[in-house]
Protein backbone atom coordinates (compact mmCIF):
# COMPACT_ATOMS: atom_id res chain seq x y z
CA UNK A 1 0.00 0.00 0.00
CA UNK A 2 1.31 3.36 -0.92
CA UNK A 3 0.15 6.89 -0.53
CA UNK A 4 1.09 9.66 -2.58
CA UNK A 5 1.16 13.20 -1.81
CA UNK A 6 1.21 16.31 -4.08
CA UNK A 7 3.05 18.93 -3.13
CA UNK A 8 -0.08 21.19 -1.65
CA UNK A 9 -0.94 18.07 0.63
CA UNK A 10 2.61 17.96 1.89
CA UNK A 11 2.70 21.68 2.44
CA UNK A 12 -0.39 21.33 4.52
CA UNK A 13 0.74 18.15 6.52
CA UNK A 14 3.63 19.62 7.23
CA UNK A 15 1.87 22.68 8.59
CA UNK A 16 -0.20 21.04 10.67
CA UNK A 17 2.47 19.00 12.07
CA UNK A 18 0.90 15.63 11.03
CA UNK A 19 3.46 13.73 9.13
CA UNK A 20 4.51 11.50 11.38
CA UNK A 21 1.78 10.46 12.50
CA UNK A 22 0.52 9.64 8.76
CA UNK A 23 4.14 8.36 8.52
CA UNK A 24 3.05 5.85 11.35
CA UNK A 25 -0.42 4.98 10.15
CA UNK A 26 0.08 4.96 6.21
CA UNK A 27 3.98 4.13 5.94
CA UNK A 28 6.25 6.60 4.20
CA UNK A 29 5.00 9.39 2.24
CA UNK A 30 5.60 9.13 -1.14
CA UNK A 31 6.13 11.99 -3.43
CA UNK A 32 7.29 12.75 -7.20
CA UNK A 33 10.41 14.82 -7.50
CA UNK A 34 8.77 17.61 -8.97
CA UNK A 35 6.24 17.99 -5.70
CA UNK A 36 9.26 17.69 -3.70
CA UNK A 37 10.68 20.76 -5.64
CA UNK A 38 7.83 22.91 -5.19
CA UNK A 39 7.56 21.64 -1.79
CA UNK A 40 11.48 22.60 -0.35
CA UNK A 41 13.93 23.74 -3.55
CA UNK A 42 13.47 26.92 -2.92
CA UNK A 43 16.66 28.71 -1.37
CA UNK A 44 14.76 30.40 1.91
CA UNK A 45 14.76 29.59 5.56
CA UNK A 46 10.72 28.25 5.31
CA UNK A 47 11.55 25.72 2.92
CA UNK A 48 14.59 24.33 4.17
CA UNK A 49 13.30 24.17 7.94
CA UNK A 50 10.32 21.63 6.07
CA UNK A 51 12.94 19.79 4.21
CA UNK A 52 14.89 19.11 7.67
CA UNK A 53 12.00 18.01 9.28
CA UNK A 54 10.32 15.22 6.59
CA UNK A 55 13.45 13.59 5.01
CA UNK A 56 13.03 11.12 7.39
CA UNK A 57 9.08 10.32 6.33
CA UNK A 58 9.07 11.25 2.57
CA UNK A 59 10.33 8.70 -0.15
CA UNK A 60 11.13 11.08 -3.45
CA UNK A 61 10.87 9.21 -6.62
CA UNK A 62 11.23 10.38 -10.22
CA UNK A 63 8.82 9.66 -12.55
CA UNK A 64 7.99 9.98 -16.36
CA UNK A 65 5.39 11.39 -16.66
CA UNK A 66 5.51 11.05 -20.82
CA UNK A 67 4.58 7.12 -20.14
CA UNK A 68 1.13 8.40 -19.03
CA UNK A 69 1.01 10.67 -21.68
CA UNK A 70 -3.22 10.39 -23.25
CA UNK A 71 -4.53 9.79 -20.07
CA UNK A 72 -3.34 12.79 -18.41
CA UNK A 73 -5.89 15.82 -18.77
CA UNK A 74 -4.54 19.03 -18.70
CA UNK A 75 -4.57 22.30 -16.31
CA UNK A 76 -3.00 20.35 -13.81
CA UNK A 77 0.52 21.39 -12.34
CA UNK A 78 3.70 19.23 -12.79
CA UNK A 79 3.97 17.82 -9.23
CA UNK A 80 -0.16 16.61 -9.47
CA UNK A 81 0.13 15.07 -13.10
CA UNK A 82 3.41 13.69 -11.97
CA UNK A 83 1.38 11.82 -8.64
CA UNK A 84 -1.58 10.63 -10.91
CA UNK A 85 1.04 9.33 -14.09
CA UNK A 86 2.63 7.05 -11.45
CA UNK A 87 -0.43 6.01 -9.55
CA UNK A 88 -2.05 4.89 -12.95
CA UNK A 89 1.39 3.43 -13.89
CA UNK A 90 1.53 1.18 -10.51
CA UNK A 91 -2.26 0.29 -10.38
CA UNK A 92 -1.66 -1.28 -13.40
CA UNK A 93 1.12 -3.50 -12.15
CA UNK A 94 -1.16 -4.30 -9.37
CA UNK A 95 -0.25 -2.38 -6.90
CA UNK A 96 -2.63 -0.69 -4.34
CA UNK A 97 -1.95 2.94 -4.86
CA UNK A 98 -3.99 5.90 -2.67
CA UNK A 99 -3.47 9.69 -4.26
CA UNK A 100 -3.93 12.37 -1.61
CA UNK A 101 -4.67 15.72 -2.94
CA UNK A 102 -6.73 18.89 -1.65
CA UNK A 103 -6.92 19.95 -5.03
CA UNK A 104 -10.29 19.20 -6.38
CA UNK A 105 -9.35 19.30 -10.53
CA UNK A 106 -6.78 16.79 -9.44
CA UNK A 107 -9.55 14.77 -7.44
CA UNK A 108 -12.00 14.78 -10.23
CA UNK A 109 -8.89 13.74 -12.60
CA UNK A 110 -8.10 10.80 -10.14
CA UNK A 111 -11.63 9.62 -10.11
CA UNK A 112 -11.67 9.77 -14.22
CA UNK A 113 -8.59 7.71 -14.06
CA UNK A 114 -10.48 5.36 -11.77
CA UNK A 115 -7.67 5.84 -9.02
CA UNK A 116 -7.78 5.82 -5.52
CA UNK A 117 -7.89 9.31 -4.02
CA UNK A 118 -8.64 11.03 -0.35
CA UNK A 119 -8.03 14.19 0.88
CA UNK A 120 -6.12 15.25 4.19
CA UNK A 121 -9.46 15.40 5.88
CA UNK A 122 -10.09 11.77 4.68
CA UNK A 123 -6.91 10.53 6.48
CA UNK A 124 -7.73 12.36 9.46
CA UNK A 125 -10.82 10.59 9.66
CA UNK A 126 -9.11 7.36 9.64
CA UNK A 127 -6.53 8.74 12.49
CA UNK A 128 -9.73 9.88 14.87
CA UNK A 129 -11.08 5.95 13.86
CA UNK A 130 -8.27 4.39 14.88
CA UNK A 131 -7.74 6.28 18.19
CA UNK A 132 -4.72 7.90 17.14
CA UNK A 133 -6.05 11.05 17.71
CA UNK A 134 -8.99 12.21 19.45
CA UNK A 135 -12.17 13.67 18.49
CA UNK A 136 -11.12 17.38 19.84
CA UNK A 137 -7.50 16.75 18.20
CA UNK A 138 -9.64 15.58 15.24
CA UNK A 139 -11.81 19.27 15.28
CA UNK A 140 -8.82 21.00 16.13
CA UNK A 141 -6.80 19.73 12.81
CA UNK A 142 -9.49 20.80 11.29
CA UNK A 143 -10.35 24.39 11.92
CA UNK A 144 -6.50 24.23 10.95
CA UNK A 145 -6.79 23.04 7.56
CA UNK A 146 -9.54 25.27 7.39
CA UNK A 147 -6.96 28.27 8.36
CA UNK A 148 -4.66 27.47 5.43
CA UNK A 149 -7.11 26.97 2.81
CA UNK A 150 -10.80 27.62 3.56
CA UNK A 151 -12.49 23.88 3.72
CA UNK A 152 -15.95 23.76 2.14
CA UNK A 153 -18.60 23.76 5.17
CA UNK A 154 -20.85 20.47 3.81
CA UNK A 155 -17.78 18.59 3.08
CA UNK A 156 -16.48 19.72 7.43
CA UNK A 157 -20.25 18.86 8.28
CA UNK A 158 -20.14 15.49 6.79
CA UNK A 159 -17.04 14.30 7.72
CA UNK A 160 -17.39 15.37 11.72
CA UNK A 161 -21.21 13.39 11.41
CA UNK A 162 -18.92 10.50 9.47
CA UNK A 163 -16.39 10.10 12.47
CA UNK A 164 -19.24 10.78 15.04
CA UNK A 165 -21.26 7.99 14.00
CA UNK A 166 -18.20 5.86 13.50
CA UNK A 167 -17.08 6.45 17.35
CA UNK A 168 -20.65 5.66 18.40
CA UNK A 169 -20.73 2.12 16.46
CA UNK A 170 -17.42 1.91 18.33
CA UNK A 171 -18.57 2.69 21.61
CA UNK A 172 -22.01 0.40 21.09
CA UNK A 173 -20.01 -2.68 20.45
CA UNK B 1 5.45 53.24 -19.73
CA UNK B 2 5.51 49.55 -18.77
CA UNK B 3 7.87 46.13 -19.81
CA UNK B 4 6.29 44.42 -22.66
CA UNK B 5 7.69 40.86 -22.20
CA UNK B 6 8.58 39.13 -24.90
CA UNK B 7 10.37 35.77 -24.73
CA UNK B 8 13.62 35.80 -22.50
CA UNK B 9 14.84 38.75 -20.71
CA UNK B 10 17.37 39.43 -23.30
CA UNK B 11 14.53 40.45 -25.90
CA UNK B 12 12.20 42.62 -23.93
CA UNK B 13 10.81 44.80 -25.74
CA UNK B 14 9.61 48.12 -23.76
CA UNK B 15 6.39 49.84 -25.42
CA UNK B 16 5.45 53.36 -24.55
CA UNK B 17 1.82 53.37 -23.29
CA UNK B 18 -0.49 56.62 -21.92
CA UNK B 19 -3.46 56.36 -19.82
CA UNK B 20 -5.01 59.29 -17.82
CA UNK B 21 -5.01 59.21 -14.10
CA UNK B 22 -6.84 61.63 -11.35
CA UNK B 23 -4.28 64.94 -10.75
CA UNK B 24 -4.34 64.90 -7.36
CA UNK B 25 -3.07 60.89 -7.21
CA UNK B 26 -0.56 61.45 -9.61
CA UNK B 27 1.08 64.65 -6.98
CA UNK B 28 0.87 61.50 -4.56
CA UNK B 29 2.68 59.80 -6.63
CA UNK B 30 5.49 62.18 -7.10
CA UNK B 31 5.64 62.42 -3.48
CA UNK B 32 5.85 58.64 -2.47
CA UNK B 33 8.76 58.60 -5.62
CA UNK B 34 10.43 61.43 -4.20
CA UNK B 35 10.33 59.70 -0.70
CA UNK B 36 11.66 56.52 -2.43
CA UNK B 37 14.66 57.95 -4.76
CA UNK B 38 12.66 56.65 -8.02
CA UNK B 39 11.72 58.55 -11.10
CA UNK B 40 7.78 58.87 -11.27
CA UNK B 41 7.49 56.48 -13.88
CA UNK B 42 9.53 53.66 -12.60
CA UNK B 43 7.42 54.00 -9.29
CA UNK B 44 4.22 53.85 -12.14
CA UNK B 45 5.60 51.06 -13.90
CA UNK B 46 6.11 49.23 -10.73
CA UNK B 47 2.89 49.54 -9.16
CA UNK B 48 1.17 48.66 -12.91
CA UNK B 49 3.39 45.19 -12.48
CA UNK B 50 2.15 44.45 -9.15
CA UNK B 51 -0.84 45.35 -10.29
CA UNK B 52 -0.92 42.94 -13.42
CA UNK B 53 0.37 40.22 -10.68
CA UNK B 54 -2.48 40.65 -8.57
CA UNK B 55 -4.73 40.48 -11.07
CA UNK B 56 -3.35 37.53 -12.38
CA UNK B 57 -3.34 35.51 -9.52
CA UNK B 58 -6.66 36.53 -8.29
CA UNK B 59 -8.18 35.08 -11.64
CA UNK B 60 -6.29 31.72 -11.37
CA UNK B 61 -7.47 31.53 -7.88
CA UNK B 62 -10.78 32.21 -9.68
CA UNK B 63 -10.46 29.32 -11.83
CA UNK B 64 -9.27 26.87 -8.92
CA UNK B 65 -12.42 27.58 -6.95
CA UNK B 66 -14.43 27.03 -9.81
CA UNK B 67 -12.46 23.86 -10.76
CA UNK B 68 -11.22 24.96 -13.90
CA UNK B 69 -7.62 24.54 -12.78
CA UNK B 70 -5.49 23.32 -10.54
CA UNK B 71 -3.66 24.64 -7.33
CA UNK B 72 -0.25 23.84 -8.48
CA UNK B 73 -0.76 24.65 -12.07
CA UNK B 74 -2.12 28.34 -11.04
CA UNK B 75 0.84 28.90 -8.80
CA UNK B 76 3.12 27.84 -12.11
CA UNK B 77 0.59 30.01 -13.98
CA UNK B 78 1.08 33.50 -11.97
CA UNK B 79 4.36 32.68 -11.18
CA UNK B 80 4.37 32.24 -7.65
CA UNK B 81 5.06 29.68 -4.95
CA UNK B 82 2.16 27.45 -3.67
CA UNK B 83 3.11 28.84 -0.37
CA UNK B 84 2.03 32.56 -1.61
CA UNK B 85 -1.02 31.09 -3.70
CA UNK B 86 -2.40 29.29 -0.55
CA UNK B 87 -2.01 32.55 1.19
CA UNK B 88 -3.38 34.96 -1.18
CA UNK B 89 -6.44 32.44 -1.09
CA UNK B 90 -7.05 32.46 2.32
CA UNK B 91 -6.94 36.73 2.22
CA UNK B 92 -9.35 36.61 -0.25
CA UNK B 93 -11.47 33.93 1.33
CA UNK B 94 -11.79 31.59 -1.24
CA UNK B 95 -12.51 28.06 -0.97
CA UNK B 96 -10.04 26.13 -2.87
CA UNK B 97 -10.09 23.25 -1.77
CA UNK B 98 -12.26 19.79 -2.76
CA UNK B 99 -16.03 20.35 -2.23
CA UNK B 100 -18.30 17.47 -1.06
CA UNK B 101 -18.76 16.41 -5.08
CA UNK B 102 -15.74 13.39 -4.25
CA UNK B 103 -17.03 12.37 -1.24
CA UNK B 104 -19.04 9.89 -2.57
CA UNK B 105 -16.10 8.32 -4.18
CA UNK B 106 -13.31 9.41 -1.35
CA UNK B 107 -15.73 7.82 1.26
CA UNK B 108 -15.33 4.86 -0.76
CA UNK B 109 -11.66 4.74 -1.04
CA UNK B 110 -10.86 5.84 2.61
CA UNK B 111 -12.93 1.80 2.94
CA UNK B 112 -10.28 0.53 0.88
CA UNK B 113 -7.56 2.21 2.63
CA UNK B 114 -8.89 0.30 5.97
CA UNK B 115 -9.40 -3.28 4.27
CA UNK B 116 -5.34 -2.40 3.01
CA UNK B 117 -4.40 -1.48 6.47
CA UNK B 118 -5.99 -4.41 7.83
CA UNK B 119 -4.05 -6.67 5.61
CA UNK B 120 -0.93 -5.06 6.09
Amino acid sequence: MKLKYDACSLIECQKLEIIPLFYELFGPLYITQSAYAECISKKNLEYQRIAEKIQDFVTVKMVNVMSARGVLLSNLGAGEKEVLAEAKYEKDQQEEVFCVTEDKKAKRQAIALNLEVLGIDYLLVEACIEEKITEEDFDQKIIALDHFHKLNLLRVTELRRYVALFKRKQGGT
Amino acid sequence: MWHYLKGNKEERETISVSTRIDEQILKEIEKLAQEMNLERGSLIRKFILDGFQTAKLRRSIGLVRRGDLSIEQAAEDAGVSLYHLLEVAREMDVEIGADNTTMEYETKSLKKLQAARKIQ
